[in-house]
C-alpha cells in the first residue's frame, strides 16, 4: 500500500499539516524538537490505532485540547484508493474507512500495515518481557484475527478471574471462569508456538545481511506454562488459584510469557554488543515488514525515524538492499544521510510543526 | 431550564437506550405536547409495578404467583431453557420456535460488574429441577466470556443430575443477512458451528 494523503491536525506540536506523498520516498528533515517524530507516529496510528512511541493519549494531545484528527489517503491492494479517518479523544476512537464507520478493532487491525524503525526498538531486546509480548502480539494479531481475539479474550477473563480473587469467590465461580480461560491460554500458547516459528525463519534470513560473521539469531518462545490440553490449563490455573488468592491476581499464564532472542555467543540482550543490538532490532522490523507482506498480501509501509544513522555503513548497505523498491518509506533525521543513493527521495523541511516540501534528492 | 425539568431529565437518561437528545424530547412531548399521555403513563407504569411481580418458577413478569408459561399445560415441561433475561425470553417467544419452558437469571456472570452467583436466579433453578423431571437445559446466553463461564457455572451446579443433557443454542449469521456485512467474531461462530448440508 501507499500513503499518497496524510492530514494532521492538533497532534502534538502539530497545529496542521496537510501532505501529498504520492512519491514512494520521503525524507523529513529538520533540527530536533522540531516535529518529525510526531509527523511518522501520527502516520504510523493507522496500524493499530495506537501510537508506536507510547502507550499514553493523553501526550498526543495538544495543550488545552483532547482530541486529535488525521486523515489519510491511501492507494491499496485489496481496497483501491481508501480515505481513512480518525478521531481520537481521551476516551474515544472514531474510526471511518471511505464514510463507513469501523466499531471493532478486530475488522481493522493487519488492514493497513505501517512498520515503525525506531530508537524505542531497542527495548524489544533490552526490555522487560512485556515489551517483547507487545513487540509479538502486535505482530501475530496483525496477521491473525483469530490471534487478535484469542488474546482479548484472555484479557479479559484474566480481569475476570483477578475480580473473583479480590472478592474471594466460592470456588465453582473460579471453575467456571477457568475452563474460558483454560480455552484461550491453550489457543494462544499453539499460535505464539507457529507464529514465532515462522518469524524465527524470516528473521534468519534477514539478519543474515547484517551480520558480519554470518550468525543466524534464534528466536525462541519461552512459555511461562506449556501445557498439552485445555484441560491440562484448566488444572494448571486451579492449582494456582491459593498462590493467586494470597496475591490477589493471576500470577501464571500467557500473560506471563517471554521470547528469547539470541546469537551464538548467547542471549542478545545479555551478550549482544551495542551494534548487533541494533542491527537485531532493524532486522525484527524488517522481518515483521516481511511476515505482513507474505500474510496480508499488501506491502506495507516502513517509516524510519531516525536510527539508520545508528548502523554502521555496512549493515545500512544491507538494510537497503533488504527493502524492496516499490515499497513506500517515510524517513526523517537531522541531515540527510539515508545512505541509499538509488531511490528518489522528496525532501521537506520540517520547523516547528510545518511541513515544506523542498524538492528532490537527485 | 428548572429543577423539576432537569431531575425529570436525568431520570429519562438513565433508561436503557436513551441518550440526552431522546431523553430530552420525551421530556418534551410528555410535559408539552401531549400532557394527558404523561398521566397515562404515569398510571400504566404505577399499575404495573403494583400488579407485576417476577413468577416465583422462572422469574418472567407475571400477574400471580406464576406466568403464563409456567403454568401452561401445553408447554413441554421437562425442558427449560436458560436466558439472562426477560427481554430474551419475549423475543424467543416472539420467534414462536421454542415450546418448553424458561428460566430467567437476571443477568449472567461478570465479577468485574459485581454480577456474582448470589446475585443470579440459581437457587429456583435447582429447586426447580430436584421437583420436575428436566431432560434438558438449553442455553441461550450472550456468545461471550461471561455468557460461555455462566453456562460452565450452571452444568456444574446441575453436575449431580446425571440425566440432564446440556445444549446450547447455535450462533451465527442473522437470517436474511449476508456474509459480507457480518464481523469476523460473527463470522467466526457461523464457521464453528457449520453442519452438513443435505
Amino acid at each position: 500500500m501507499q500513503i499518497t494523503k496524510a492530514r494532521i491536525s492538533r497532534f502534538r506540536n502539530i497545529d496542521f499539516c496537510d501532505l501529498t506523498l504520492s512519491e514512494k520516498n520521503h525524507f523529513m528533515l529538520g533540527v530536533n524538537g522540531q516535529g518529525k517524530s510526531n509527523c511518522l507516529e501520527a502516520i504510523g496510528f493507522i496500524s493499530a490505532l495506537r501510537s508506536f512511541r507510547t502507550q499514553l493519549t493523553k501526550p498526543l494531545f495538544q495543550k488545552n485540547t483532547n482530541e486529535f484528527q488525521l486523515f489519510y489517503e491511501i492507494e491499496h491492494e485489496r481496497l483501491g484508493i481508501t480515505e481513512v479517518e480518525l478521531q481520537i479523544k481521551e476516551k474515544q476512537k472514531v474510526l471511518l474507512i471511505d464514510g463507513d464507520p469501523v466499531k471493532r478493532l478486530a475488522d481493522f487491525i493487519g488492514l493497513f500495515p505501517v512498520v515503525p524503525l525506531h530508537s524505542g526498538d531497542l527495548m524489544i531486546l533490552r526490555g522487560s518481557p512485556s515489551e517483547r509480548r507487545r513487540f509479538f502480539d502486535m505482530t501475530l494479531a496483525s496477521v491473525d484475527p483469530d490471534y487478535f481475539e484469542a488474546l482479548r479474550m484472555y484479557h479479559r477473563t484474566i480481569q475476570e478471574r483477578n475480580q473473583l480473587l479480590k472478592m474471594r469467590s466460592k470456588d465453582l465461580a473460579f471453575d467456571a471462569f477457568e475452563k474460558e480461560l483454560a480455552r484461550f491460554a491453550f489457543s494462544l500458547v499453539a499460535k505464539r508456538k507457529e507464529g514465532i516459528g515462522q518469524i524465527s525463519q524470516i528473521l534468519a534470513n534477514v539478519y543474515e545481511a547484517f551480520s558480519e560473521d554470518n550468525e543466524s539469531p534464534l528466536l525462541a518462545y519461552k512459555p511461562d506454562a506449556d501445557l498439552a490440553s485445555i484441560h491440562d490449563y484448566e488444572q494448571f490455573f486451579k492449582e494456582q488459584r491459593k498462590k493467586d488468592l494470597i496475591l490477589g491476581s493471576t500470577s501464571r499464564g500467557p500473560h506471563r510469557d517471554d521470547y528469547v532472542i539470541s546469537l551464538a555467543i548467547g542471549g542478545a540482550k545479555e551478550y549482544g554488543s551495542d551494534g548487533q543490538q541494533r542491527g537485531l532490532s532493524v532486522a525484527l522490523r524488517m522481518a515483521q515488514a516481511s511476515l505482513f507482506e507474505s500474510k496480508l498480501k499488501i506491502k506495507p509501509v516502513i517509516l524510519i525515524d531516525d536510527i539508520l544513522g545508528e548502523l554502521d555503513p555496512k549493515r545500512k548497505e544491507s538494510f537497503w538492499s533488504s527493502c524492496a523498491k516499490d515499497i513506500q518509506i517515510i524517513a526523517s533525521g537531522t541531515e540527510f544521510s539515508v545512505g541509499e543513493a538509488s531511490r528518489n527521495w522528496q525532501v521537506w523541511n520540517v520547523n516547528a510543526g510545518n511541513f515544506k516540501q523542498v524538492g528532490a534528492s537527485d | 431550564m428548572n429543577n423539576s425539568y432537569d431531575t425529570l431529565l436525568s431520570h429519562l437518561r438513565k433508561l436503557p437506550g436513551l441518550g440526552y437528545r431522546s431523553a430530552e424530547r420525551i421530556a418534551i412531548h410528555l410535559l408539552t405536547d401531549k400532557a394527558q399521555s404523561g398521566n397515562d403513563l404515569i398510571r400504566a407504569l404505577e399499575d404495573a409495578q403494583a400488579q407485576l411481580s417476577s413468577c416465583e418458577d422462572c422469574g418472567n413478569l407475571c400477574e400471580e404467583n406464576l406466568c403464563e408459561i409456567c403454568v401452561n399445560p401445553s408447554r413441554i415441561k421437562n425442558s427449560i431453557c436458560i436466558v439472562e433475561n426477560v427481554l430474551d425470553l419475549m423475543a424467543i417467544e416472539r420467534s414462536g420456535t421454542w415450546n418448553g419452558m424458561f428460566h430467567v437469571l437476571s443477568g449472567k456472570l461478570s465479577p468485574i460488574h459485581g454480577v456474582l452467583p448470589e446475585h443470579l436466579n440459581f437457587k429456583s433453578l435447582i429447586s426447580r429441577i430436584e421437583r420436575n423431571s428436566i431432560d434438558e437445559v438449553i442455553f441461550a446466553l450472550s456468545n461471550d466470556i461471561e455468557g460461555n463461564a455462566t453456562c460452565h457455572y450452571i452444568q456444574d451446579l446441575l453436575s449431580t443430575f446425571s440425566k440432564i443433557k446440556f445444549t446450547q443454542v447455535g450462533f451465527g449469521l442473522p437470517s436474511g443477512g449476508g456474509v459480507t456485512f457480518a464481523d469476523s467474531s460473527t463470522l467466526k461462530s457461523a464457521f464453528d458451528g457449520r453442519k452438513d448440508y443435505d
